[in-house]
């Protein structure tokens, strides 16, 4: 089954290099911008901190019509110098495949755990191929703790802008959080490490590559499967993450609606841990933390406003199959606020998600229906947290999401309450 | 005189001899009418304890629930579930059928043509109605996925197109629906044939006249190099 979405040409140097220590995967969609200098990061970190490793580096491409593939190809590291290396040091392997399946960075991983088993990896890594602020130390930071250290996984921990990783910051890591108990920051962080044995187990479940896992929904399922699945879960400091501005075109709705789709399924999977499951508690962290400084992002706040108003206006009669009356009321009000003095509260906020994850529960009409009238609210809830936090430190925002977090926590009881398996 | 009495007696008894063969024939057909529809009350009865018990294992109420079929019917008035109008309809079908069969049973000519037009009308009239049904929730379906869609990209009078959709979309299962039922072919397909062509009409007028400049837009952004992005667009990013 593994063998069937590979090419012949990948089956023909899977079985030239017959086995790897460490494999190193970057999904790929027209990415030549950014492409060239993420595989010179990851190939001068193998050549650093791995010299003595089989190392193989796959790129999942799924179709670009950039030329990005060739650029894969192409690109090597000319001068290790540089980057203090003095031990000799050989190219890296690399495999350079496109990939079948539903179009989206999920289909790309599974190519790229396929390719890992049957190289019996020890240790693998996916980064993403926008990255712009990537640099050798990454593969020291995703690898070592699964190589050194006896962990499964390994997720991200970044410096990022306090507007940048809205959708994690607002529903994914709360919400993660309160249900399996680890304070995984960067749950769909979108680097991550992991094991050979996960690695297995991720391919175990062949019918989630048919759903949003396939698409955006990848990075969350990875994470929590990983952590409901009783796997040795740690963190790792990678610096600034800083990538290409996304696709404008990309449709923010499908992205909300596979990021917390794929969120509420699993907690249909796993509903056996997270019901067992209270308070949270931190995971091991490695690396060295730093400040660093980040290009500033420009915000529309009067559109996402804009959008939470029309939402609340248009959307009323679908909210209100799984919404309470005090919750539309709450909305209905809220939707009369000027856009500098828009607050959308924690508490409410919470009761929301949970509502919506009670209605995606309980199938109250298509999942695909209640996903996506999220995307006005979730924009509201962002435009708050523009507005709560424009004269914010770092920190002083890490304590904000903190605060999300323990409401999140604390009203998990009532979700428990009200889930009807 | 003996003729003549004869005469007298037959005339006074003959009404009662045809009055008594009537009897004789129509009292087992008569009886046997009043077995059938006993036996089709009975045979309602249960079946409609077994839809009953089957749309609850299925849990059918939850479905119509989902698919916004309860809503309609408590916005129509109706305050019993679906599951318990399915069940009271199958019984009143079987009855129905029950009675026509017992009827037949009397061998009236009459009876008997009106029967088997019912007969024949009988599987048109349940496709006029599945397929009212089935546009009606196609349209609740369609109308729902218009109106995120339309306001999850900040398009004004969302709530319009997508109500005006369900409206096209019901007229147009209204209109295959009564030419399911056999009523009035020829108006109702002139008049919906004119209804929705002026409908359609209208509209791709209006979008002429008033977004010419939208559709000017689209164009330019569909034939032209993608532009700068403005300066109001967002820079976040969301993952």
């Amino acid at each position: 089954m593994a063998k069937d979405i590979l090419t012949k040409e990948v089956k023909e140097k899977i079985k030239e290099y017959q086995k790897a220590d460490i494999v190193v995967g970057i999904p790929s969609y027209n990415n030549a911008r950014t492409i060239p200098h993420v595989v010179r990061a990851v190939s001068a970190g193998l050549a650093k901190y791995f010299s003595k490793y089989n190392c193989v580096l796959i790129n999942s491409d799924g179709g670009s019509g950039d030329g990005t593939p060739d650029l894969v190809t192409e690109t090597v590291v000319e001068d290790f110098d540089t980057i203090l290396i003095e031990h000799p040091v050989y190219p890296v392997s690399k495999i350079i495949t496109p990939y079948h399946g539903i179009p989206g960075k999920g289909s790309a991983f599974r190519t790229i755990f396929n390719i890992a088993q049957l190289l019996e990896a020890k240790a693998c890594a996916v980064v993403d191929s926008d990255l712009r602020s990537i640099s050798p130390e990454w593969m020291e930071s995703l690898l070592e703790p699964i190589l050194f250290h006896g962990f499964d996984f390994v997720a991200p921990l970044y410096q990022r802008h306090k507007y940048d990783g809205t959708i994690t910051n607002s529903i994914v890591y709360p919400l993660t959080r309160a249900l399996y108990g680890k304070r995984i920051r960067q749950p769909i962080g979108g680097e991550f490490g992991f094991s050979g044995k996960l690695v297995s187990h991720f391919l175990k479940e062949v019918e989630v590559y048919q759903t949003d896992v396939a698409r955006y929904g990848i990075d969350i399922w990875m994470t929590t499967t990983a952590v409901a699945s009783g796997y040795n879960v740690c963190q790792s400091f990678l610096g600034a993450k800083i990538h290409d501005p996304k696709d404008p075109g990309a449709d923010l709705s499908a992205m909300v609606s596979q990021v917390v789709g794929s969120v509420f399924a699993l907690m249909d999977t796993y509903y056996g841990k997270w019901s067992e499951t209270s308070n949270s508690t931190p995971v091991a962290e490695f690396g060295f933390k730093f400040e660093v400084g980040l290009d500033p992002v420009r915000v529309n706040l009067e559109r996402m406003v804009e959008n939470f108003k029309q939402g609340v206006l248009n959307l009323k009669g679908i909210w209100n199959k799984f919404l309470s009356k005090d919750n539309l009321r709450e909305l209905k009000r809220m939707s009369s606020y000027h856009v500098l003095e828009f607050r959308f509260p924690d508490e409410l906020w919470v009761k929301i998600i949970y509502d919506f994850a009670l209605a995606y529960h309980n199938k109250v009409m298509s999942r695909e229906h209640i996903l996506k009238s999220l995307t006005p609210l979730y924009l509201g809830k962002t435009a708050s947290f523009v507005n709560e936090t424009i004269e914010s430190t770092a920190q002083e925002v890490e304590d904000k999401i903190e605060n999300l977090c323990r409401e999140f926590e604390k009203q998990k009881d009532c979700l428990l309450k009200n889930w009807v398996q | 005189m003996l003729g003549n009495l004869m005469i007298i007696q037959l005339t006074l008894t003959s009404p009662f001899i045809e009055f008594w063969d009537r009897i004789v024939f129509l009292g087992p057909r008569l009886l046997e009418l009043i077995i059938i529809f006993v036996a089709g009350f009975l045979v309602g009865w249960l079946l409609k304890l077994l839809v009953k018990s089957v749309l609850t294992a299925i849990k059918f109420d939850v479905l119509c629930f989902r698919i916004g079929f309860s809503a309609a019917l408590q916005r129509a008035g109706i305050i019993r579930s679906p599951t318990a109008i399915i069940a009271h309809l199958t019984y009143w079908l079987v009855v129905f059928l029950f009675i026509l069969a017992g009827l037949s049973a009397l061998k009236v000519a009459a009876v008997d043509n009106l029967i088997s037009s019912l007969f024949s009308y009988l599987p048109h009239f349940l496709l006029g109605i599945l397929v009212f049904i089935i546009g009606y929730l196609l349209a609740q379906f369609l109308s729902r996925a218009l109106l995120i869609a339309l306001v999850n990209a900040e398009v004004k009078y969302a709530r319009f197109i997508a109500a005006i959709v369900q409206v096209l979309i019901i007229v147009l299962f209204i209109a295959m629906g009564i030419e399911q039922l056999g009523i009035a072919r020829g108006v109702v397909v002139a008049t919906f044939s004119i209804f929705f062509g002026g409908v359609i009409l209208g509209l791709a007028i209006a979008f002429g006249l008033g977004g010419k400049d939208i559709a000017k837009e689209l164009l330019e952004k569909r034939l032209k190099p993608p532009a700068e992005p403005k300066s109001k667009s967002d820079e976040i990013s969301h993952i």
